[in-house]
C-alpha cells in the first residue's frame, strides 16, 4: 500500500504529446479513476506508472521513491505494481494456477507460500474450483477474474487497471464494478483505474481524475465532479447538461444572468461583475415542469418539442425564447408535443462559468 | 513481508539507464551477424563487376569493360532475352495451372476439398532438380520410360510409334520448371480466393449474373492483383534458375544469362567481372519485381475486400465436370510428385539403364556403392547438419529480429529487419558468387560453413516474414503482464512469447530446413570435396553423366524431405503450407 505521486508527467511519442504535464497525488489505499475521452492519455499515464513506458518529463514516485524520470526508470518487474489489462492478458499456454503463480515462482517463494497465496487469490475472486483449468476453457468474466487474482496474488503496492471491464457484456460489467470496489476496499490496495465509462467511474472511485488532451481537467470525488463542474468540458463529459451562454446583469445576493432578450436566470452568488460573459450550466433532472406557473425564482413558460418514455425517466425537449433545453423527469411524466407549459430551475442547481 | 524496491530518492540506486537488457545484447549480436552475412557478399558482387579480369580472377585494376560488355553486347543481351522469355513462358503456364487448381479447391464442390492442398503443394517440398533427373529418366528420347512403354504398347498393336516426348528440348525445360513453379501460384492465390467476401459475388447474382458471369465480372477483376503478384514472384524466381535450363540447354545449345554466370564464374578461363556484371543484371530484375510488387500491393489494398465478415461463398457445383476436375488435380500431383519419385526409385535400382524391366535387372548395388564412398556419407551428414543449423539459426535470429522490430520499434530495429528481408530479392546464384569471393581467402572457404552462411542469408527473409505474422497475432499485453508479474524482458520472451509462438517457430524451423536441403544454385558454387552436400552430389553426378548415382542420391534426398514434412505434420501439428501462406 503506497502513495503514488505524479509530478508534471510528460510523455511524447515523437511529435505526439500523449501526456502533457499531469500532477496527481494518490493517497495510500485510495481508489482513483482516470476518466476521459478516447485518446486523452489515460492508458499512457497508467503505462508510465507501470514502467512499461519511459517518461519524457516529470517524475513518478511510489512509496516515496522515484521510479520514473526522463532517461532513468525502475524496470516494471521491480516496481511491485500489479496490473489488470484490458485484454486480460491471460497466458493461453498455462492453466489458471500457473497464471496466478507465475510471478510468485519467479520470486522463488517457498512452495507452501505459493500455494497459500494461490488459494486465497482464487477464493477472493471465486474461482477456487478452477485452478487446474486451461484458460481457453474460461468465459470472458472468468478470465477477467483470473487476471485480477494474478495481480492480487503478488501483493503489490499499487494496482493498476486499464479498462478491465470493457470486454464484458453490460450485465456482468455492472456486477463486476461493485465486486471490484468491494475487493479493493477489503485489501486496501492503492488503485488507479482507467475507464471512459463515467458510470463505472462514479461507482468505483474515491476520486475521479478527468483528463482531456493529455492534461488534467478536474480532480474530485464523483459527486463534486457532477455537481460542480469547473469547466465546460467537465460539464459536457460527465452526464447530460444544458449549457446556455449569457451575460451577467446584476450581482450581489444572487447573480442574475440574461440568457436571451427578455429571459434571465438567477444563480447563487458568485464572483462576477455585471457585463461578464458566462455559461449557465444545469442538469436535465433539475428542470421541473407543470401546467401552471411554478412558485419561486427562475420559472419560465416553454413549449414541449418532444417527450419520450425511457423507463425510469421521461426525456423531454423544451423550447423557450428560441433556445432548446433538455429535461429528464422522474418519476416519468409525458407531455404532448406542442403543448405550452411552465418550467423552472432551482437557482442552487445552476453553475456559472466564466467564458 | 514485502521487500522495498531498492531505489533511493535522488542517487537513484536500482534505476537503470534505458534498455541495456539481455535481450538487447542478444539482438545486437544477431543483427550484426545477419547484416554482415547478407550485405557483404552482395556488395562484393557489385564491386567485382568493376575490375579488369584475368583467366584466374580479377586484376587489381579498375575497368568498365565487363559492365559495358554485359549491358550492351548482343551476346549477353540474347542470353538475357532467353532467360526472360523462358521465365515468361513458365510463369504463364504455372500461373494458369495454379490459379485453376486454386479456384477448383477454394470455390467449387470438387471431391477431396482441402485435402487436395497437400497434393498441389507437395512439389514445393521436393527439389526441382531431382524432378529434372526423374523426368530425364522418364522422358529421354530413346531410353525414357514413357517413350519405351508407349512404344512397346504400340509395337504390340502392330505399329511403330517413335519417341512421343523428349525432355532434352526447350519444351522439356518448360515442362519441368512449370511443374515445380505451379505450387507458388496456387499458394499465393488460394487463400485470397477462400477469403474473398462472398457477398460481392452474391450481389452480382442478385443483379442477374449467372455464376460464371459473376466469377468473370467480379471475382477475376478483384483477384487480379493477387494473380499478378503471384505471377511476378514466379517470374523473378524462374528467371534466376540456371540448373534446369543449364543441364538440358548445354546439350541442346541453349544458353540463358544465369547459366552464363555459372559458366563465367566456374569454367576456365574465368570471366569473373563478367559474371559479377551479369549478376547485377539479375539484381535489376528482382529489384524491378519487388518495386512492382509493392505498387500492386498498395493498389490491391485499396480495393480488394478479402477477409470480410461475409460467410464463405456456397461452393459452385461442377456437375459433370466434377470428375474431370479431380482428375486434373490428381494428374498434376501424379506428374509432379508420384511419377518422378517412382521413376527415380526404379531407375536407381537398375543395374544399367534399360527399358525391359526384367527382374534380374534390379539391384541395390548403387546404394551400397554410393554409401561405401565416404563422400556420400559425409554429404548426408553435412546436409542434415546444415539443415538443422540453418533452420535453428534462422528461427532464432529471424524471430528475434522481427520481435525487436515490432515490439521495441526503434529505427535501428526496423533497419535490421529491412536488411534481413533484402536477400529475398537476391538470386541464389548471385549470393553464391558473392560469398565465394568474399570468403576466398578466409579459412571457411571450401568448408561446409560457407554453405551455412549462404543458407542463412538466403532463408532469413522467410523466417522474418513468417515470424512477423506470428508475433502480430500475440497481444503485447501478454508480455507486459509478465513484466508486471516480475519477469525481466528476457524471461518474458522465454517463458511467454516463445511458448505461445511455438507453432510458428516449428514452421520456420522445418521450412528453412527443407529449403536448405534442396538448395542447389548457391551450393553448387560453394560446395567442395571437403564439404559436399546431397544436392550438389546429384548435380555433379548429372554433369558427369552418372545418372544412376544421381537418381539414388535424389531418392535419398527426397526421402529425407518427405519424412520431414510428415514429421512436422504429425509430431508438431504444423501445416507448413498454412504458415507459409500467412507470411
Ligand atoms: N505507442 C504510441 N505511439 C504513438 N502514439 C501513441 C502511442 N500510444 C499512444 N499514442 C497516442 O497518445 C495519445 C494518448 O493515447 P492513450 O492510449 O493514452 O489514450 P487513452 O486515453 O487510453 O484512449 P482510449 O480511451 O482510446 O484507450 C493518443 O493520441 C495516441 O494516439
Ligand atoms: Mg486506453
Amino acid at each position: 500500500m503506497s502513495r503514488v505521486q505524479i509530478k508534471k508527467l510528460v510523455k511524447k511519442y515523437g511529435a505526439v504529446t500523449a501526456v502533457a504535464g499531469i500532477d496527481l497525488d494518490v493517497a495510500e489505499g485510495e481508489f482513483v479513476v482516470l476518466l476521459g475521452p478516447s485518446g486523452c492519455g489515460k492508458t499512457t499515464t497508467l503505462r508510465c506508472i507501470a514502467g512499461l513506458e519511459d517518461v519524457s518529463g516529470g517524475s513518478i514516485e511510489v512509496g516515496g521513491h522515484v521510479v520514473s524520470e526522463p532517461d532513468r526508470s525502475v524496470p516494471p518487474e521491480r516496481r511491485q505494481i500489479g496490473m489488470v489489462f484490458q485484454s486480460y492478458a491471460i497466458w493461453p499456454h498455462m492453466t489458471v494456477a500457473q497464471n496466478v503463480t507465475f510471478g510468485l515462482k519467479l520470486q522463488k517463494l517457498p512452495a507452501e507460500v505459493v500455494s497459500r497465496r494461490l488459494r486465497s487469490a482464487l477464493e477472493l475472486v471465486g474461482l477456487e474450483d478452477y485452478a487446474e483449468r486451461h484458460v481457453s476453457q474460461l468465459s470472458g468474466g472468468q478470465q477477467q477474474r483470473v487476471a485480477l487474482a494474478r495481480a492480487v496474488a503478488l501483493e503489490p503496492k499499487v494496482l493498476l487497471f486499464d479498462e478491465p471491464l470493457s470486454n464484458l457484456d453490460a450485465k456482468l460489467r455492472e456486477r463486476m464494478r461493485f465486486e471490484l470496489r468491494q475487493l479493493q476496499q477489503r485489501l486496501g490496495i492503492t488503485s488507479i483505474y482507467v475507464t471512459h465509462d463515467q458510470q463505472e467511474a462514479m461507482v468505483v472511485a474515491d476520486r475521479i481524475v478527468l483528463m482531456n488532451k493529455g492534461e488534467v481537467e478536474q480532480i474530485g470525488p464523483p459527486v463534486e465532479l457532477y455537481k460542480k463542474p469547473r469547466s465546460r468540458f467537465s460539464a459536457e463529459f460527465v452526464g447530460l447538461t444544458n449549457i446556455l451562454g449569457g451575460r451577467v446583469l446584476a450581482s450581489g445576493g444572487r447573480t442574475t444572468v440574461e440568457i436571451a432578450p427578455g429571459w434571465a436566470l438567477e444563480a447563487e452568488a458568485g464572483e462576477f461583475r455585471p457585463g461578464d460573459a458566462v455559461d449557465v450550466i444545469f442538469r436535465p433532472e433539475d428542470i421541473q415542469t407543470s401546467l401552471n406557473p411554478l412558485a419561486g425564482p427562475n420559472g419560465f413558460p416553454a413549449r414541449v418539442k418532444s417527450s419520450f418514455f425511457l423507463g425510469n425517466v421521461a426525456d423531454l425537449t423544451l423550447e423557450t425564447h428560441g433556445i432548446e433545453l433538455r429535461g429528464q423527469l422522474s418519476p416519468p411524466q409525458l407531455w404532448e408535443s406542442g403543448r405550452e407549459i411552465f418550467a423552472r430551475v432551482d437557482p442552487a442547481a445552476l453553475v456559472l462559468l466564466r467564458r | 513481508m514485502m521487500t522495498q524496491v531498492a531505489v533511493e530518492r535522488r542517487p537513484a540506486t536500482g534505476m537503470t539507464a534505458p534498455r541495456i537488457t539481455g535481450e538487447t545484447v542478444l539482438w545486437l549480436v544477431l543483427a550484426v551477424f545477419i547484416t554482415v552475412v547478407t550485405i557483404v557478399p552482395l556488395l562484393y558482387t557489385i564491386d567485382s563487376a568493376f575490375y579488369q579480369e584475368t583467366p584466374f580472377g580479377l586484376s587489381p585494376r579498375r575497368s568498365l569493360t565487363a559492365i559495358v560488355n554485359v549491358y550492351t553486347s548482343a551476346r549477353y543481351l540474347s542470353y538475357l532475352g532467353a532467360a526472360l522469355l523462358l521465365a515468361g513462358i513458365v510463369t504463364t503456364i504455372a500461373l494458369a495451372m495454379g490459379i485453376l487448381m486454386a479456384f477448383l479447391v477454394a470455390r467449387t464442390d470438387i471431391r477431396g476439398g482441402r485435402a487436395l492442398d497437400i497434393v498441389i503443394i507437395m512439389p514445393l517440398f521436393l527439389s526441382p532438380f531431382t524432378g529434372l533427373i526423374a523426368w530425364i529418366v522418364l522422358g529421354s528420347e530413346n531410353t525414357g520410360f514413357v517413350n519405351a512403354l508407349l512404344g512397346a504398347g504400340a509395337a504390340r498393336l502392330g505399329f511403330d510409334l517413335g519417341p512421343v516426348i523428349n525432355i532434352w528440348s526447350y519444351a522439356g525445360i518448360v515442362w519441368v520448371m512449370s511443374l515445380f513453379f505451379t505450387p507458388f501460384a496456387y499458394l499465393f492465390t488460394v487463400n485470397n480466393l477462400r477469403a474473398m467476401d462472398s457477398s460481392l459475388e452474391e450481389a452480382a447474382r442478385m443483379n442477374g449474373a449467372t455464376p460464371l458471369q459473376a466469377i468473370m465480372k467480379v471475382t477475376v477483376p478483384i483477384m487480379t492483383p493477387a494473380f499478378f503478384a503471384a505471377g511476378l514472384l514466379i517470374f523473378v524466381l524462374s528467371a534466376e534458375v540456371y540448373t534446369i535450363p543449364g543441364i538440358i540447354g548445354s546439350t541442346t545449345g541453349f544458353t540463358t544469362l544465369p547459366w552464363q554466370i555459372y559458366i563465367d564464374s566456374t569454367v576456365a578461363p574465368l570471366h569473373r567481372a563478367h559474371a559479377a556484371a551479369a549478376g547485377t543484371v539479375m539484381l535489376w530484375i528482382t529489384v524491378g519485381g519487388v518495386i512492382i510488387q509493392r505498387r500492386i500491393t498498395r493498389v490491391a489494398e485499396r480495393f480488394v475486400t478479402v477477409g470480410g465478415k461475409g460467410q464463405r461463398a456456397k461452393p459452385i457445383a461442377l456437375g459433370r465436370w466434377r470428375a474431370p476436375a479431380l482428375a486434373f488435380v490428381l494428374a498434376y500431383g501424379f506428374c509432379a510428385v508420384l511419377l518422378p519419385l517412382v521413376a527415380l526409385l526404379v531407375f536407381s535400382l537398375m543395374k544399367y539403364s534399360s527399358v525391359s524391366f526384367s527382374a534380374d535387372l534390379f539391384t541395390t548395388k548403387h546404394y551400397v556403392d554410393l554409401f561405401s564412398i565416404g563422400n556420400t556419407r559425409l554429404a548426408l551428414q553435412n546436409t542434415l547438419m546444415l539443415g538443422l543449423l540453418s533452420g535453428a539459426v534462422c528461427m532464432v535470429a529471424g524471430t528475434l529480429i522481427s520481435y525487436m522490430e515490432m515490439r521495441r520499434k526503434t529505427v535501428l530495429a526496423s533497419i535490421v529487419a529491412f536488411i534481413g528481408v533484402l536477400p529475398v530479392a537476391v538470386p541464389g546464384l548471385v549470393y553464391g558468387i558473392g560469398l565465394l569471393w568474399t570468403y576466398l581467402r578466409t579459412p571457411i572457404y571450401g568448408t561446409v560453413w560457407i554453405l551455412l552462411l549462404a543458407y542463412i542469408a538466403k532463408f532469413i527473409p522467410y523466417a522474418i516474414v513468417v515470424s512477423r505474422s506470428g508475433i502480430l497475432q500475440i497481444n503485447r499485453e501478454l508480455e507486459e503482464s509478465a513484466r508486471m508479474s516480475g519477469a525481466s524482458s528476457l524471461t518474458a520472451l522465454r517463458r511467454i512469447t516463445m511458448p505461445i509462438l511455438k507453432p510458428t517457430l516449428a514452421a520456420i524451423f522445418f521450412f528453412v530446413m527443407l529449403m536448405s536441403i534442396k538448395e542447389l544454385s548457391a551450393s553448387v558454387l560453394l560446395a567442395s570435396q571437403r564439404g559436399p552436400v546431397l544436392s550438389v552430389l546429384t548435380w555433379s553426378y548429372m554433369e558427369s553423366g552418372n545418372f544412376q548415382f544421381a537418381a539414388a542420391v535424389g531418392v535419398v534426398q527426397s526421402m529425407i524431405m518427405v519424412a520431414l514434412v510428415v514429421i512436422t505434420r504429425l509430431a508438431f501439428r504444423v501445416n507448413l503450407e498454412k504458415a507459409l501462406a500467412k507470411g
